[in-house]
């Protein structure tokens, strides 16, 4: 043993002790240029995650509208007199370019070219083209910022709505909302952070399915919580006919002395967060039926969102709700509404979806400005991609269908500090983007921006590496922003 | 070899002697051409005389040991310290050429010229009284000392005029004790287009160092431009020189800035452009620029515009502020390290006044303070009239009265102020529109109403008023009533179940198939019954309102079942359902056509033959169908019920022509009754014929159409 305490000794002398301090020095100095916030005394980035956010946010909640389906651009806001004047004509290959098309068109022999059938106006400071189908969406044009430039990536229905809620086409990514509830935390603790609303119109739907507002690999209190349009809008919420509210609170007082001695024991932090969660569901079972009834909602505010709005799982009953959850601060409230798949019959079709949406659309923004709240809400409306100019299956000046169509699809944004106007310009014919596209990433990283996060900055680690909403892409779009 | 060590002294005492002399004379210097590419090498072998001088000072400095010897020490040293002289000599010489070029101010020069011009002697005269240095050793310090501070002084002011002011230092001033700008006080020269010029041009363009005798530091100098003119002119179609210079390919000699340094962006380049084109004005105010103005859009990127940085209040403890945060009321900063706090209150029933009282201590930092629907009182309005720094107060649906609102009236840097759903008078408002910072007023549902905020925006117009949406005048149409009976198919009387949402709504229901109106048709009660075969059709009415479309439903009282059923021709294969049992086996089927509970027919119709082992009496025939009209499903052209008392010998009991639909409209179920006398049968053939050829309108026009048939009631 003396032998080895010497050889200890003789181990650490001075040249040895030099030569290994310099290349102790010598890492920090790399490590300090590899990782350049090293030494700053900054926190890092998963200190910085205490749900605030990175720099004084525009907008504060979310109210995304979710049109499921992808309503036909083309008979809504893009006016195309060009496809009017060519009815009926081939596509020309200079404008498709050999593009990729679905399945349910490629074999097609003739792309005929389909202009809208109904007629457009022009609105508001910026004059945009609004369809006839959106009278209400029409007056508050000037609330809105209309970007008629947004492209994707995927061209069915799946990977698109996966893209745009998660910012990947392939699954088990955490959602926008679920992002957003990790980046910035719930504001009101009596609800969740990300509430999701479904809704069905008459045309022909596509799925909606838990996997779009999942938590992914974030922690599950991140994970949207949807609200069914029944008596119970939160499922499992309520207390067994058997249990009272007294019981029940005698119940979770004794479970958290149990857990407090547990805690006291094994320190395990899982255990205090476990108790959190058991109060919040306790104080959502009074917070949750007082916000979702409608039945206290004015006359004034009936007809501005439609009759519609008192009827539960209706579009209109969901913006009222929206309106509701976010006045009550929760921090993203996602609404679907199937049903805008417009292959074939699609002047019929999207003339239903848009009696079911526009007024209610246009009602949430005109509330929001009413109360004082548009400016700290961002309200989204759109699809998952848009629809093409020619025609699927038979062709009538009054009757046509269209296909998916990724490569340029109109999204419009109010409130939440978005300048309202036009944005983007596509080809007279509607089918490729002229000036200023938005990719899905860019969109993304422009509503962080909105909520104060950077989208680079908004990550986490999961299996060895950082991820983002927005992977590794995406700039935000400044000139929307006011 | 010490003459090789005498030669090379002499040498540097003669170039010293030149420097000495050509310094007195500088004013007569003219340097040719020649030797200016000379003068040009003095930024590269400045490096010698740096290095061989820290070298010289090390090497005398170490305490020689036995083994080295003196001998061989004080040789090397001799040659480093002579190396130095000879090397100082000619860079200040050559600097000295440099000098009398273009672009650098004599007075900026001073300390260089004069730091080098002493090294060059200091080493020299070092180098001559290098014997008696070391023996003594405090002169050896002294005289040490004396060339690193003559090193570093010159150096640093050499670097300073090669690459501006402040070069080595400015990564660590960079950002900070630069106050942020408001958007509102920025000026666009001073706050956008001058630091570009400060990062990009002032290298080379400054008082010191004015390449092309070009000075971007000051407004006049950037007026007068440089010597091949001035820098822009509004009057040309590129507006002149310095675009132009931009503009050049990177290659060119003359793009600016040189290859090598950094670029402009296209951002940068886009303000000064903007800049010059707005007529150059060294004032102009961001906040005047109008909204749509391109500077105006990218002055939004550059500086915060709000929040962040205008408050002057410190943080508040972070532990008060944790301590102050319930369920009910959260507290929490705008931003990661941001001063400024936001306050949100929920849940009404929660709401205690003294929630209000605890958050004085953290008063200074709240900006924002959203008491929306919470049970406030005029006194408690008092107490958020303490939060001077209030920006954003949200008061609606709050029970306050007007008469409150005077305590509000010392929140100078309000800027938003929401009074929605509150009983405030406008002469009770009016004292706080008058605040400095308020522009935006929220008013809506208040007795105000919008007729009182035209007449209060007239006289307040930099103040913007909500007055929002009133539905006084706007009349829609109801939506129909919702008809909860699910069982269409009836054994016994149910009470009929009509509701509608919205209160105070009148339902009024038919039961003979007439379109329910609003004089005679009987209202919806709730002893209402449905105990035969029959068609709902219900409509709601309300004062104010267009009345609603009408909603109906067809019952039918489930009969006489047959002992078999036999289907002539089969369904189509895809819609085969059952066969015959499906007609009744009492299962209404829904809009979904494929669901198995419908049987669908096209190429023939349908014919379908009921047999009962013991006659029965019947005198009604009743057939559910579906209409879909997308999917090419019609109302049968006609139905026959034929009966008897032997497959061979029927009679036609009744016939019925359906009404075809005459435009596209969405998927509906419809029932056809047959009405006969009675009579007793054995046997009962149905047949449902198919549209043969569908209707111009519709986009199939021409093909045939479907029948699809889920039930069939027999009574009598």
């Amino acid at each position: 043993m003396a032998k080895e305490f010497l050889e200890h000794t003789l181990n650490i002398n001075r040249r040895k002790f030099l030569s290994k301090l310099s290349l102790g020095i010598g890492s920090v100095a790399l490590g300090s240029l590899l990782i350049p916030d090293l030494f700053s005394g900054k926190p890092d980035e998963e200190a910085l995650m205490a749900g605030l956010p990175h720099f004084a946010p525009k907008a504060k909640r979310i109210i995304y509208l979710f049109q499921n389906g992808a309503p036909s651009q083309l008979d809504l806001f893009d006016y195309k007199p060009k496809l009017q004047e060519m009815f009926g004509q081939d596509l020309p290959a200079s404008i498709r370019m050999g593009q990729r098309l679905t399945g349910m068109t490629a074999e097609q022999e003739k792309f005929p070219l389909a202009g809208s059938m109904f007629q457009f106006n022009q609105y508001g400071e910026a004059r945009a083209w609004i369809s006839e189908l959106l009278p209400y969406t029409a007056k508050v044009v000037d609330d809105i910022c209309i970007i008629k430039t947004l492209h994707t990536e995927a061209i069915n229905h799946d990977p698109a709505l996966t893209f745009f809620q998660t910012g990947a086409q392939v699954g088990n990514r955490p959602s926008m909302g679920a992002w957003l509830s990790y980046g910035l935390g719930s504001e009101n603790k009596n609800l969740p952070a990300y509430c999701v609303l479904l809704s069905k119109g008459k045309g022909n739907g596509q799925g909606v399915y838990s996997k779009l507002w999942t938590n992914g690999f974030l922690d599950s209190v991140h994970q949207g919580v949807q609200f069914s349009s029944g008596e119970n809008p939160v499922l499992y919420l309520g207390n067994h006919e058997s249990i009272s509210t007294t019981d029940r609170r005698a119940m979770l007082d004794h479970l958290a002395a149990l857990n407090e001695e547990t805690y006291k024991e094994f320190g395990d932090p899982e255990i205090t967060a476990k108790v959190q969660q058991y109060e919040m569901a306790y104080r959502m079972q009074t917070a949750v039926p007082e916000i979702t009834d409608l039945s206290k909602e004015p006359e004034d505010i009936i007809k501005l969102y439609g009759p519609d709005c008192l009827v539960p799982g209706t579009y209109a009953a969901n913006c009222l709700l929206a309106r509701k959850l976010s006045e009550n601060g929760v921090r993203f409230v996602q609404l679907y509404h199937q049903g805008w798949d417009g292959h074939g019959n699609l002047p019929g079709e999207i003339r239903g979806q848009c009696l079911d949406t526009d007024q209610a659309s246009a009602a949430l923004i005109t509330d929001l400005k009413q109360r004082g709240m548009l400016d700290e809400t961002l309200v989204i409306w759109g699809g998952e991609f848009g629809r093409t100019n020619y025609c699927q299956g038979p062709l009538a000046k009054d009757n046509y269908g269209r296909d998916h169509h990724p490569r340029c699809f109109t999204v419009w944004m109010a409130g939440g500090g978005v300048k309202p106007g036009v944005y983007g310009e596509t080809d007279e014919f509607g089918y490729n983007i002229a000036e200023n596209g938005v990719h899905v990433h860019d969109f993304h990283a422009t509503i962080l921006h909105l909520m104060g996060l950077n989208h680079e900055q908004l990550t986490f680690k999961h299996l060895g590496r950082r991820y983002r909403l927005t992977d590794v892409a995406g700039n935000v779009v400044k000139d929307i922003i006011a | 070899m010490m003459r090789w060590k005498t030669v090379l002294f002499n040498i540097a005492f003669a170039l010293n002697c030149l420097l000495f002399f050509l310094i007195l004379l500088e004013q007569q210097l003219q340097v040719p051409l020649w030797l200016q590419v000379a003068g040009r090498m003095h930024p590269l072998v400045l490096h010698f005389p740096i290095v061989l001088l820290v070298l010289t000072i090390f090497w005398e400095l170490l305490p020689h040991s036995e083994q080295t010897g003196a001998a061989a020490k004080t040789y090397i040293g001799d040659v480093l310290l002579l190396s130095t002289s000879l090397s100082a000599a000619i860079t200040s010489l050559l600097g000295l050429f440099l000098s009398r070029e273009e672009g650098y101010a004599p007075d900026v020069l001073l300390w260089h010229k004069w730091g080098g011009v002493a090294l060059s002697l200091l080493t020299l005269v070092w180098y001559m009284l290098r014997r008696q240095v070391r023996q003594a050793k405090p002169l050896l310090v002294v005289i040490t000392g004396a060339g690193l501070v003559a090193i570093l002084v010159t150096g640093h002011q050499g670097a300073n005029i090669t690459h501006g002011d402040n070069f080595l230092l400015a990564p660590m001033m960079a950002g900070t004790g630069q106050p942020a700008i408001l958007l509102d006080d920025a000026v666009v020269f001073t706050h956008m287009v001058q630091p570009i010029l400060e990062t990009k041009c002032t290298g080379c363009h400054n008082e010191q160092k004015a390449k092309g005798n070009l000075v971007m530091t000051t407004q006049a100098a950037l007026l007068k431009g440089g010597k091949t003119g001035p820098l822009w002119d509004r009057n040309e179609q590129d507006f002149g020189l310095m675009f132009r210079r931009v503009h050049l390919p990177l290659e060119n000699k003359k793009h600016m800035p040189p290859k090598g340094k950094p670029q402009l962006t296209d951002e940068e380049l886009a303000i000064i452009y903007h800049w010059v084109k707005r007529g150059a004005d060294f004032s102009a105010k961001v906040a005047d620029l109008p909204a749509t103005d391109t500077l105006r859009i990218l002055a939004g990127f550059l500086f915060q515009t709000i929040e962040t940085d205008q408050y002057s209040f410190a943080a508040a403890d972070e532990t008060k502020i944790k301590s102050l945060n319930t369920s009910y009321r959260v507290i929490s900063p705008l931003a990661a390290a941001s001063p400024a706090l936001g306050v949100e209150f929920f849940s009404a029933a929660n709401f205690n006044a003294k929630h209000l009282k605890e958050l004085l201590p953290i008063k200074e930092q709240v900006v924002s303070l959203n008491l929306s629907k919470m049970p406030i009182t005029d006194a408690d309005l008092k107490l958020v009239g303490q939060f001077k720094n209030l920006r954003k107060l949200n008061l609606s649906f709050t029970p306050i009265s007007g008469a409150g609102l005077g305590a509000l009236k010392d929140l100078t840097q309000l800027k938003q102020l929401s009074l929605s759903g509150t009983q405030v008078e406008w002469n009770e408002v009016a004292p706080l529109a008058a605040l400095p910072k308020l522009s935006r007023l929220f008013l809506w549902n208040t007795p105000i109403g919008s007729a009182g905020i035209q007449q209060a925006a007239a006289r307040y117009p930099q103040l913007k008023m909500e007055g929002g949406y009133t539905g006084d005048t706007v009349v829609l149409k109801l939506n129909p009533p919702l008809l909860q009976n699910e069982a269409q198919i009836i054994s016994e009387p149910v009470p009929l179940q009509l509701k509608h949402y919205i209160k105070g709504t009148t339902i009024r229901y038919t039961t003979d198939g007439s379109i329910p109106d609003s004089l005679h048709a009987p209202i919806f009660t709730s002893g209402a019954m449905i105990n035969q075969s029959m068609t709902i059709k219900a409509k709601a009415f309300k004062q104010g309102w267009i009345s609603s479309d009408v909603v109906e439903r067809s019952f039918y009282k489930a009969g006489y079942k047959p002992d078999s059923v036999l289907l002539v021709h089969p369904p189509n294969e895809q819609y085969k359902g059952d066969g015959g049992r499906t007609l009744f086996d009492a299962q209404k089927g829904d809009q979904n056509f494929r669901s198995g509970k419908w049987l669908g027919f096209k190429e023939q119709p349908l014919t379908a033959q009921l047999l009962f082992k013991q006659p029965v009496t019947l005198s009604s025939v009743a057939v559910s169908t579906l209409v879909d009209i997308g999917s090419y499903i019609m109302p049968p052209q006609q139905l026959e019920v034929w009966g008897g008392n032997h497959p061979s010998k029927l009679r036609l009991l009744g016939r019925l022509r359906p009404q075809q639909p005459l435009k596209d409209t969405s998927g509906y179920m419809q029932g056809y009754e047959v009405l006969f006398d009675a009579t007793p049968v054995s046997v009962i053939k149905l047949v449902a014929v198919p549209v043969g050829k569908l209707p111009a309108w519709h986009r199939g026009k021409g093909d045939k159409g479907w029948v699809f048939v889920d039930e069939v009631f027999l009574n009598r």
